[in-house]
Parts: structure tokens; C-alpha cells; sequence
């Protein structure tokens, strides 16, 4: 039997107008919902009065005695608080340990908290209505709660309408025997029932975001069920802590629950009538999520993720939003050809998210920027599927399922960015590695950062699924994050290096082997200082400062922000285009550099960076491919010779003509 | 949220939605104060650590006075002429919840007055239609609060004796905090510190009469047989944790001594006769004080045993020993 959605409805439509047996009941179910009460306050005791005093009792032999006579004596005479005095009382703990008195823990915070409490005894409770009507109450109760203050979410045929039908219509198979009396609340009920309010307010505050949009009663249902159904499953099988389940109803189910139905609602016109996926399947990443969060410890077994960190909610909110967007936008993913293969595809897919986002914690990227980097990454792989993947062919030369094979290419990317970033972040003299990278870019613009190289990787084929030796993602992250790192870090801003990045990002991409190689002839790893493009904007930057710093904006110093990052582009993708060439005239772009700043600076009142610019987009190409840039540069003896130069008119014996 | 229902339940249109509206809002209310209230404070009701920038602090005050604001509006709504029986208990016990947790004292005081107003309700004509379970925390919110206060007293006076001036040794430390201690005890007209006649002496009557001994006199309300057994299990945890509170006392003094030279309390067995009680109905003593044969002990030996005393008579008496939590809860009438 289900819920009576219509009588629900009838009840919040007609909210002002509710009828007196409705109101009464809704009443009746509002007193005898459970309360919570506090714990009253305690008087701890510090703990090494507590050992003091159980020494002070414990029956000890002649020699104990004196040992701890005299351990005492110590303590008394030293200063409070001071290193001594510690290391006596860690003494005296272990001397009450070796004569058999109960071990005495440190002093931790007393368990605060609030308890719980049913409001009928057992008996009482037989004459309670059946939990299907308890249910349908919590949900008219928050449905008219929301109703008051907002009115436009729940007209006829609104979206808030469609949402709590969607609800009502779920609770049959989120709690399946709700419709029978007896004897008692079962304690998945009691949990399920305040998860419905929980997600019923949150969604409809998620939708009252998204007015305009018409989201379908259907999609709505499943992603109830998707959401719901795994919690009270676990709540009931008990294999994880039901206290756990609690805090995760109470502090993540909320804003899970709002990222999901905006997700639903964002993407309206991308199911084109498609359902939203399998219910299991989307089941198992929410029970993913929450095996996760609730189960994964560290080494010394301390859980990894904690409810109470706003952080760490937020970054599963982001993740759970993007693996959402990719159901969404990929359904065939995670409906597959069986729920079972898109179950595992969701499954692995978290689990590979949760181990490498421990790897990005530790990075420069903060928890809220990592869980960013995360979303990005599931996103571009939503997008990118069919161009990444369909090329994969196992051994027998059929092709692999791309959702087979998406999560391994998930971590392996993920695991390139973790281990570019670590290795390219350099600390400057001052600053940390983490810290120069963390000056240079906000959580947002790192996040950005990190979009630009996966982009870019996403559109070229094999640089993703390709060779593991020759990690081209992580070359490129790590080259990007050294290039950050310089000294002369400053001469750009953020966005400046955002748009250098993506620069370096495209023409890597497109000129495999050139800018990065990686791997070099002796086949050692090619460290990030060492590659070619790195060099190269380490020289340009070198060479703008120290005019910056000779010269400063008091006598017209023109090479920094835009005009730098033009002079770092049209370097880089000259020698992207002839790598072999330009690395024989590394030191005579500098020297043009120079040269050009040297010019200016003898007429700087009629010499502006537009001028400088032209200049170098004129002469760096004859220079940079000369057979020997050196001899071009020395020809130029002043500003008409850079002036021909730059023109044209100047021949040189390079190939690049 | 409040306010925007009580605003909307204001306007003539809203008839018979409203009353489950600002019951709804009410209770969600005081479940989100109570939960911020919590992480603003240790479980000893020390605020500090929640003051340790700007922000939080005036997140910790608003919470405060958002409790107090909270107890005004329940108390309105509860006191209406056309409010039901059964609502306005409701509202009297979220009345009395919020002021208790407002961790004000001036405001935690005004719980006892809501908590009073509630229980006549419970005692009167229509008791057997209101909910049992409001009634029962009705019952009960006086003594926690007597009770809280109390130890929030004795916690300050605790942290002000550990920062008395002193050398700089663990040993001369714990003299001025034994010293602290005591001066708090000095009889105020120089006679032996009986419950009530110093500043201890009062800070401990608060927590064994008016929390302790209300408490123990709440139990039929408590052993109603419509009360969740939950509720009863809280009860007698709480009323362990006060035991704990009381022992605390009795063992924070004695951690001043230097060990060989405490004085030896007087065996269990002795409770009754070590020290004068005087017992009451439903197993609870009326009072607590020290025997005759005790005058001519010196100050120290005085606070000693009235601490110790105040501790065992709590003990000896609490519903808790005579079985388990979960038996005698899940008893009717209890054993």
C-alpha cells in the first residue's frame, strides 16, 4: 500500500484552510514526535588527581611505597606545567599501570550531546497510528512549514507539488512495511521518518532555486529512493554504527539532498524523457558515499573523514553533485547493461574518489579545492567518455566497455595531478612550495587551473589513457606548478598565469614530446626545472624582472601582466612549433628580450608596450629560428635594425623562414 | 523562523494551520539551538574555547539570547487564554528546556518558574489527555537545572583555586588551591559549615536539595506507564552523572592534600550514623548535615566529611542501585 499522496497534498495545498481533524492530528503527531534533552554538566576530574588519589589507596608493598613516595616527591617539587614535571607524571601513570591499578587515560572532552527520547511507553505506542500516517504527518508538517514562507514552490502542477508526491510515492519502497500496524515503531522507521523531513525540506529549498524549471515527478521519485533507501538499509542491517548514521542523516543528508535535486533540476532538458537511471545504481553511490565516510580510517585507525568538519561534508556535497551531473548527462553509465554493472561502476568510482582525494589533501590544494579538482575531473570524463574510451580494446582486440575501464582512468588522472602538483611546487627561499602556490592561486582559480590541463588532456587522444611511463598529465601539472614557483612569480597575476597555463596546456598537447619530455634519451625521468618549456618562462621572467627591477614603472618598464604573458605565449608557441631549433636559441630570446627592453628604455616616453610587443612578435620568430639567433641579435645595433627586423625585411639562414 | 510563523499566523486568513505551524517551528527550534548551544560549550559549561575569535563568540551570545528569546515566546503561546491543555504544556516544556539550556543564569532560573507553570497543568483536570512525556520532562527540568547551575558554580570556584597565586612548584600549587577551597567553605558567622551557611555549603545544597532531592521526589512521574522508558533511562543517567558531580567535590578536595596526609573518610557502612540524615518519603533525605560528634574537628576535617557525607547519602539512596537502569526502567512500578 503507499502513502496517500493525494491526501497530503490535499493537506499542504489547503494549508490556511486545513480542517480541524487534519490540524488536531497534525498536532497530536507534532507533541508526540520524540524530544531531545541535554546531558547535565559535569565536574571532571584532571586525571593526574584522579592517578595521585589511586596511588594514595592502592595497597602497596614497602618498596612501592617508597618508589612511589618518592615518585610524588619529584612531582611536588617541580614546576607545574614544565617539561619535567610531564615527563614525572607519564612516570606515575606507567608506576600505576605496572601495580595493577586501572589504566588512566588522558584527560579527553567528557561526550556532550543531546538524548533522544520517545515520547510513548510500548504500550501506549500500540495505540499509535500505523507509521505510514506518522510519515505522511512529518511530510504535510514540512511541506506546510515551507509553504508559509514560500509560497511559490508549491502551487498546482509546481515543482514542489511533483516533489512531495515523488516523496509519498518512495516511502513504500524506502520503508516497505510501514503500512502495517504493530506493535511498536520499528527504529528504521522512527530514523526513516525524520530522513524524509530532512530531504522533503531540503529538496523543496533546492527547488524553490530552480522555479522556472519543470522537473518530473519520476526523476524526483528515484533520486528519493536513491538517496533514502540506503541509509535505512544500513540503519537496519547494522553494519555501520547507527550513531554514525545518525550524524549522517543530521549533518550530510541535508546538503546532499539540495545537491541532488538541483542536479535533477539543472539538467531537466538533458533526459529528453529518459528516466534518471536505475535506482540500485544510484543507491550504490550514495552507499558508497557513506560506507566511505563513516568507515575509512588511516593507518592508526582514526577515521579519515569526519561529519563534524564542514570541509569534509562540503567536499562529498561537490563530489556527489558531480558523479550526479555524470548519471545524468551519461545515464548509460550507470544503468549499463545491468544495475549491476552500473551498482560497481558507482561504487568504484567513489572508492577511487575517496583514495585520491586523501592524496590531493596533502598537496597545496586545501579539502574545499581538492574536492573541486574531483568534480572537475568527474565532469570532463562525463563529457569526454565516448572520445576517451571507445578506442580501448582488450586483449583479444574487443572493445572494453568505457565504464569498465573510466574509474581506473579516473585515479590514474587524479593520482597524475596529485603527483604533478607535489613535484612541480618549489619552495622560493621564503615561502614553502605549498605556500608560493597557495599566494598565487585562490581554491577557485587552482580548481581552474586544473580544469585548463584536463580539458585540454580530455581532447587529445592517448594523453589520458596513454603510456604510464610517459605520465603527460602529471609532466604537465608538475612543469605548470614549477613555472609558478619562480621567483619572479609576480610579474604575473593569477589570471595571467591561468591563461600561461592554458598556453602550455594546448600546445603540450598538441606537440607531443617537444615542450615536455618527460623521459629523457638516457630514459631517466626528466625533472620539472629541466624541461624545455619550463626553461623557457623561467628565462623570460628572469629577463623581464631584472629590467623591472633596473628600471621600474618610474622609467616606463613595460614587461609584466598582459604584454609578459603575450611574450610567454608567442615564445612558447614558437618553440612548440620547432622545438630542436629553439633550444639552440634559448639564450638569444633572452638576449632579444634584453635587447628590446634596452631599446625602450632609451625612448620610453615614446616607446609603449604595444610597440614593445610588435617588436617581438616580429624578431623572436627570425631570432628563435635562426640557424644562429646569437649572430641575428648581434646585428642589431639599434632600434631601426629591430625595426627592420621586426618587419620582415631582414633575411636569416634559419628554417623558420 | 519562529517569528515568520508566529508573523504568518498573525494574519486573519490563517486558521487552523497555524497552531500546528508554530508548534512544528517551535520545536524545530529549540533542536537547533540546543545543538549549537552544545558546540559552544564543554560538557563543564565552559564557554571559553567558543570565545576564541569574534565571530564565534557573538554566534555562542546569539544562541544564548535566541534560547532566552525562544523561552519568552513559548511562555506567550502556553499562556494564552484559547491555547489546548495538551499545547500549552508543549510550549511550556520547550518554555522550560530553552531557558535551562540558555546557560544564562539569570534565564536558567526563569525554567523552575515555566517548569512550575507546566506541572500545574500535569496536575490538574485534564492530566490523563496530556502527553505524558512533557509532563515528565516538566517534572524534571527543575532539579537538572538546580543541579547545572550548581556545578557551573563550583567549576568557576574550582578554576579560580587552581589560578590563586603560588610558587611555581606542582606543590605549592596545590596548597593554594587547597587554601582557595577552603576559605570558600569559612562559615559566614564563624560556626561549623553546615549545608547552606557558606558559599560551598550553599553551591551544594543547590545540587543535593534542589537537584538531587527533586529529582528523586519526580520518579512517579517519571514511572508513568505512558513514559517512553527512554525517558526514565535519561533520568537515572542524569542522576548518576550528579552522584559523579557530588564525588567530584568530596575528591577535588582531597586531591589537595599531599598523599600520606589526607584524611581518611569514614567506611560505607558507617554512612548513617558518620553523618545526620534525616530521611524523607520515596527514599529520599529531607536533609544532610554533620553529626554533633564532629564539632571539635578542625575546618578542613569539617568540609571533609560534609562533602563526603552530601556524596554517600546521594549514592546510598539513588533509584539506580536497587537494579540495573534498563530492569527498573522497563518495570512498572520499580522494585
Amino acid at each position: 500500500m503507499a502513502l496517500p499522496v493525494e491526501l497530503i497534498i490535499f493537506a499542504v495545498r489547503g494549508a490556511f484552510r486545513l480542517g480541524r481533524a487534519t490540524s488536531l492530528e497534525l498536532q497530536a503527531h507534532i507533541r508526540n514526535s520524540e524530544l531531545e534533552l541535554p546531558k547535565v554538566l559535569t565536574t571532571p576530574r584532571d586525571p593526574v588527581d584522579a592517578v595521585r588519589d589511586a596511588l594514595d589507596q592502592a595497597e602497596l608493598s614497602d618498596e612501592q611505597t617508597q618508589r612511589r613516595d618518592a615518585l610524588l616527591a619529584d612531582w611536588g617539587a617541580a614546576e607545574a606545567g614544565s617539561a619535567t614535571s610531564l615527563e614525572i607524571e607519564g612516570s606515575i601513570f606507567a608506576f600505576a599501570r605496572e601495580v595493577g591499578l586501572p589504566e588512566f587515560a588522558d584527560a579527553g572532552e567528557e561526550e556532550r550531546g543531546l538524548v533522544t527520547i520517545q515520547q510513548w511507553s510500548e504500550k501506549a505506542q500500540k495505540e499509535q497510528v500505523q507509521p505510514f500516517v506518522r510519515i505522511g504527518l512529518a511530510l504535510v508538517e514540512v511541506a506546510l512549514d515551507y509553504a508559509t514562507t514560500n509560497p511559490g514552490v508549491f502551487g498546482v502542477g509546481s515543482n514542489g507539488e511533483r516533489f512531495v508526491r515523488a516523496l509519498a510515492s518512495a516511502v513504500d519502497e524506502i520503508l516497505p512495511d510501514s503500512d502495517k500496524i504493530s506493535a511498536a515503531l520499528k527504529p528504521e522507521q522512527i530514523f526513516g521518518e525524520r530522513a524524509v523531513a530532512i530531504l522533503a525540506h531540503n529538496g523543496l529549498s533546492a527547488l524553490q532555486e530552480h522555479i522556472s524549471e519543470t522537473v518530473d515527478e519520476e526523476h524526483l521519485r528515484d533520486l528519493s529512493v536513491s538517496i533514502l533507501k540506503p541509509l535505512v538499509k544500513n540503519f537496519e542491517n547494522g553494519e555501520i554504527q547507527r550513531k554514525t548514521l545518525i550524524e549522517f542523516r543530521e549533518l550530510a543528508l541535508g546538503p546532499m539532498a539540495r545537491e541532488a535535486v538541483s542536479a535533477i533540476a539543472r539538467h531537466q532538458r538533458a533526459f529528453l524523457g529518459k528516466r534518471f537511471g536505475e535506482n540500485e545504481a544510484l543507491g550504490a553511490v550514495t552507499n558508497a558515499i557513506l560506507v566511505t565516510v563513516a568507515t575509512e580510517k588511516d593507518a592508526s585507525g582514526k577515521a579519515i573523514w569526519s561529519l563534524e568538519s564542514p570541509l569534509d561534508r562540503e567536499v562529498w556535497q561537490k563530489v556527489y553533485g558531480s558523479v550526479l551531473d555524470v548519471a545524468i548527462k551519461r545515464p548509460e553509465l550507470f544503468g549499463g547493461e545491468s544495475d549491476a554493472a552500473g551498482s560497481a561502476f558507482g561504487r568504484d568510482l567513489v572508492k577511487t574518489v575517496a583514495a585520491r582525494l586523501r592524496d590531493l589533501k596533502g598537496s597545496p590544494f586545501d579539502e574545499s579545492a581538492a574536492a573541486l579538482i574531483v568534480a572537475d575531473t568527474i565532469d570532463v570524463f562525463g563529457r569526454n567518455t565516448a572520445f576517451l574510451f571507445d578506442r580501448e580494446k582488450d586483449a583479444t582486440g574487443k572493445a572494453v566497455p568505457w565504464n569498465a575501464v573510466a574509474h581506473d582512468a579516473v585515479a590514474s588522472v587524479l593520482g597524475s595531478i596529485s603527483a604533478g602538483i607535489k613535484e612541480g611546487v618549489a619552495d622560493d627561499g621564503e615561502l614553502s612550495g605549498k605556500e608560493v602556490f597557495k599566494q598565487v592561486f585562490s581554491e577557485d582559480q587552482a580548481g581552474a587551473l586544473i580544469r585548463v590541463v584536463l580539458d585540454q588532456a580530455a581532447k587529445t587522444p592517448g594523453m589520458i589513457t596513454g603510456d604510464a611511463k610517459r605520465d603527460e598529465v602529471k609532466a604537465l601539472v608538475a612543469g605548470i606548478a614549477r613555472a609558478v614557483s619562480d621567483t619572479n612569480r609576480n610579474l604575473l597575476s593569477s589570471d595571467d598565469w591561468l591563461e600561461v597555463a592554458a598556453i602550455v596546456a594546448e600546445q603540450a598537447a598538441q606537440n607531443p614530446g617537444r615542450l615536455f619530455k618527460i623521459v629523457g634519451n638516457d630514459g631517466k625521468h626528466v625533472k620539472p626545472e629541466e624541461e624545455f618549456a619550463v626553461r623557457l618562462i623561467g628565462k623570460v621572467l628572469g629577463a623581464a624582472a631584472d629590467d623591472f627591477r633596473n628600471r621600474g614603472r618610474g622609467s616606463g618598464s613595460v614587461l609584466f601582466g598582459p604584454t609578459l604573458k603575450e611574450v610567454l605565449r608567442e615564445t612558447i608557441e614558437t618553440a612548440a612549433d620547432n622545438a630542436a631549433v629553439v633550444a639552440k636559441n634559448e639564450d638569444a630570446v633572452i638576449g632579444l628580450v634584453n635587447k628590446i627592453n634596452e631599446l625602450q628604455g632609451a625612448s620610453a616616453q615614446s616607446f609603449g608596450h604595444r610597440e614593445w610587443l610588435r617588436l617581438f612578435r616580429g624578431a623572436s620568430k627570425k631570432v628563435l629560428l635562426s640557424d644562429d639567433g646569437q649572430a641575428v641579435l648581434d646585428g642589431l645595433q639599434d632600434l631601426e635594425a629591430l625595426r627592420t627586423l621586426a618587419s620582415g625585411e631582414h633575411r636569416t639562414g634559419g628554417n623558420g623562414e | 523562523m519562529m517569528r515568520t510563523a508566529i508573523v504568518a499566523c498573525g494574519a486573519a486568513a490563517l486558521l487552523s494551520a497555524c497552531t500546528p505551524l508554530e508548534m512544528g517551528t517551535a520545536s524545530r527550534n529549540l533542536s537547533e539551538l540546543q545543538k549549537q548551544q552544545q558546540s559552544c560549550r564543554t560538557s563543564t559549561g565552559d564557554f571559553s574555547k567558543a570565545y576564541q575569535n569574534e565571530e564565534q563568540m557573538r554566534e555562542c551570545q546569539a544562541t544564548s539570547l535566541g534560547l532566552a528569546k525562544l523561552h519568552d515566546d513559548m511562555l506567550k503561546l502556553a499562556k494564552k487564554p484559547d491555547t489546548d491543555a495538551r499545547n500549552a504544556v508543549y510550549y511550556y516544556r520547550i518554555a522550560a528546556t530553552a531557558a535551562w539550556q540558555s546557560f544564562d543564569p539569570n534565564v536558567m532560573e526563569n525554567a523552575r518558574e515555566a517548569a512550575r507553570s507546566g506541572l500545574e497543568l500535569c496536575e490538574g483536570p485534564d492530566r490523563n489527555s496530556l502527553q505524558p512525556g512533557d509532563c515528565a520532562t516538566l517534572g524534571i527540568v527543575a532539579p537538572l537545572v538546580g543541579q547545572d547551575i550548581a556545578t557551573l558554580r563550583f567549576n568557576r570556584l574550582k578554576a579560580m583555586a587552581a589560578n590563586m597565586p603560588a610558587g611555581p612548584t606542582n606543590a605549592e600549587k596545590l596548597a593554594a588551591r587547597r587554601k582557595a577551597l577552603l576559605s570558600a567553605v569559612i562559615p559566614d558567622d564563624g560556626t561549623a559549615p553546615t549545608p547552606g551557611a557558606t558559599r560551598l555549603g550553599a553551591n551544594a545544597r543547590l545540587l543535593f536539595e534542589d537537584g538531587w532531592r527533586a529529582l528523586a521526589a519526580r520518579w512517579s512521574l517519571l514511572k508513568n506507564d505512558r513514559v517512553h522508558p527512554s525517558m526514565c533511562k535519561y533520568a537515572v543517567d542524569q542522576e548518576t552523572e550528579i552522584v559523579g558531580n557530588l564525588k567530584s567535590r568530596f575528591d577535588e578536595l582531597r586531591d589537595t592534600y599531599p598523599v600520606g596526609t589526607r584524611p581518611e573518610p569514614p567506611a560505607d557502612a558507617t554512612w548513617k550514623t558518620s553523618c545526620k540524615v534525616v530521611p524523607g518519603t520515596d527514599r529520599a533525605p529531607v536533609d544532610v548535615s554533620l553529626p554533633d560528634d564532629i564539632a571539635g574537628e578542625d575546618l578542613a576535617g569539617q568540609v571533609h566529611r560534609l562533602t563526603w557525607c552530601l556524596w554517600k547519602t546521594a549514592e546510598m539512596t539513588k533509584k539506580e542501585k536497587r537494579s540495573n537502569a534498563a530492569t527498573f526502567c522497563s518495570s512498572p512500578t520499580g522494585n
